[in-house]
């Protein structure tokens, strides 16, 4: 009895220890081999008890499909995501995203406030802010938050 | 030294002094019998200081160091729960037959899994809710509940299924019920105590009113909260046990109400902390919980007994439930006011239970307003400097009577 419940427990530390490996090298992967895409984003500032403080996006490209359909990415000359067209079919040659969700980027709690402030300071005509996602066969990873092509934090900072 | 100890010693001079016979002693100890299954105490500490490093590490993670490489972070986040996952080694290894280090390793494992998938979605920025990241954390609780037999990281995972329960559909509710209720099944068989029953009973009442809110009340769907349920569940408990009592003399509800005095607390920091309480409370909430009072105070009122200490939670209950917006400050003055009860209570009897209890609300209080960034430096340091000398005065009268009662 004793000896089953040792294999057990090993193999529940081994699962344990595995869910967040296999997040951690998926992410590493459409880290490093995905491609660029920016985001034109909005930023505010909610809190999450658990994993801190994020200021709380929202895009202006609509990158929901309630049908489950698959949007495929092309960029504009400035390297902007934009939409090409939604299918039905999974595309297996084409970037594609399906029903990205991109509501959340964690920021230090004392720069999470102070992200939203310069937001609102911004002048949208002359200045940008912008997410930089990595995409990968459908999987993607936010890579940075970016203000004037400064990531946010070294903005915010002045380093 | 506990209230039995204490008979015990006054019997044996008693006897030494002629007052009683040998034979009257020997009958008076063997009523009173010393408890030699260990102090639940030291499982209740291990279980408390499991939870503190545990939600001190998902704190010092939420933190955010940004200024660390992300490689670095994500090996931090590994670290807790390899940890975690030694010590629970250690404890199978050598100490399954101890229950708090059952039990402390289960919760410290538990919370780093927490922490470990906070600061990995954290550094990715995952988008996940807060709710299916709690899903997944309490899914991966769950084996350890039953591997280490360990109750309080089963409260951990009712706690998680409860928060998620009255959000999602309620069939997740369900499922994530009958996921726990086979470890109750086997507590049950190999418990000869019914103790366990506190949890089933809880466990139970909430997820009946969570199936009654979300069907056949839809309407009261989107106002009353998880907290309001959890505190209207440890209401209605405590009402159970004054009926029982009242009824007959069996009764198996002292268990939980035992449980529903420590939701009732729970909630109390909950509300101390004002996370949920900002807004004010539903009225739906209130009419249940008036509901609940009036048939308390009935059904206390006709049974013609003194003040007790359920009483003190049910009315801290229904005081927090009353207090709306202004709950986080009611909350504080009630632990408070509860915490320095239990500590002259403590202090009276002797019991060492009830005086740690105290001690521990008052602490929590403290701990909370020390975070709290809302009230300024000099408010809070003049605070604590009262609330510190008060504490040392209590620890000298008590060592003094202690010293007394010895001689």
């Amino acid at each position: 009895m004793k000896k089953l419940t040792c294999w057990l427990i090993t193999g529940y530390f081994i699962l344990q220890l595995a869910v967040p490996g296999y997040f951690v090298y998926h992410h590493y992967d459409t880290l490093y081999t995905g491609e660029s895409y920016k985001f034109d984003v909005a930023p505010y500032d909610p809190y999450d008890p658990f994993r801190g403080r994020y200021v709380s996006l929202s895009t202006t490209l609509s990158l929901y499909s309630s049908d489950g359909e698959y949007a495929l990415l092309g960029k504009d000359s400035a390297g902007y995501a934009v939409i090409n067209e939604w299918v039905s079919q999974k595309p297996t040659d084409k970037p594609y995203v399906k029903n990205l969700i991109l509501n959340r980027y964690y920021m230090n709690e004392k720069m999470a406030p102070e992200a939203e402030r310069i937001y609102r300071d911004l002048d949208l005509d002359k200045e940008k802010i912008y997410l930089l996602v990595k995409v990968k066969n459908g999987d993607y990873v936010i890579e940075g938050l970016y203000i004037n092509d400064i990531p946010i934090e070294q903005y915010i900072t002045g380093a | 030294m506990n209230n039995i100890e204490w008979i015990r010693k006054e019997a044996r001079q008693w006897a030494e002094e002629g007052i009683i016979t040998p034979e009257q002693q020997e009958l008076i100890q063997m009523r009173y019998p010393i408890n030699k299954a260990g102090s639940p105490l030291l499982s209740f500490f291990a279980v408390i200081g499991s939870l503190l490093v545990g939600a001190g590490i998902i704190l010092v993670f939420a933190t955010n160091w940004w200024r660390l490489p992300a490689a670095i972070k994500i090996m931090l986040a590994f670290l807790p729960l390899l940890g975690a996952q030694a010590v629970c080694l250690y404890t199978f290894k050598k100490k399954w037959d101890s229950v708090s280090f059952r039990e402390g390793s289960a919760v410290f494992l538990s919370l780093s899994f927490f922490a470990a998938l906070a600061l990995i979605g954290q550094v990715f920025h995952t988008p996940s809710n807060l709710e299916s990241y709690i899903l997944v954390c309490i899914l991966f609780t769950l084996p350890g509940v039953y591997l280490f037999r360990a109750k309080a990281a089963m409260a951990i995972y009712i706690i998680g299924a409860i928060y998620i329960g009255s959000s999602w559909p309620v069939f997740v509710s369900f499922i994530l019920t009958a996921l726990v209720l086979p470890f109750f099944y086997l507590e049950l068989k190999g418990s000869t105590h019914k103790a366990v029953l506190n949890y089933l009973l809880f466990l139970l009442s909430c997820m009946v009113l969570n199936t009654l809110i979300h069907t056949v009340l839809d309407e009261l769907y989107y106002t009353v909260t998880a907290l309001e349920t959890a505190l209207i569940c440890g209401l209605a408990m405590l009402l159970l046990d004054a009926l029982f009592r009242k009824i007959g003399t069996v009764y198996f509800f002292t268990a939980a109400k035992l449980f529903s005095i420590l939701i009732i607390t729970f909630t109390a920091l909950i509300a101390a902390l004002d996370f949920s309480y900002r807004d004010s409370i539903s009225a739906e909430a209130l009419i249940m919980t008036v509901i609940i009072t009036a048939a308390y105070l009935a059904l206390r009122y006709t049974a013609f007994t003194g003040l007790a200490a359920a009483d003190l939670f049910a009315g801290t209950a229904v005081i927090l439930m009353l207090s709306s917006r202004f709950a986080g400050a009611a909350a504080t003055l009630l632990l408070m006011a509860l915490g320095i009860f239990y500590i002259i209570r403590g202090s009276r009897t002797l019991t060492l239970s009830n005086l740690n209890f105290g001690m521990l609300l008052v602490i929590l209080v403290i701990g909370i307003r020390f975070f709290d960034s809302s009230l300024d430096l000099l408010g809070r340091g003049i605070i604590f400097i009262i609330l510190g000398a008060a504490f040392l005065g209590i620890n000298l009268f008590i060592s003094r009577k202690r010293k007394e009662l010895l001689k």
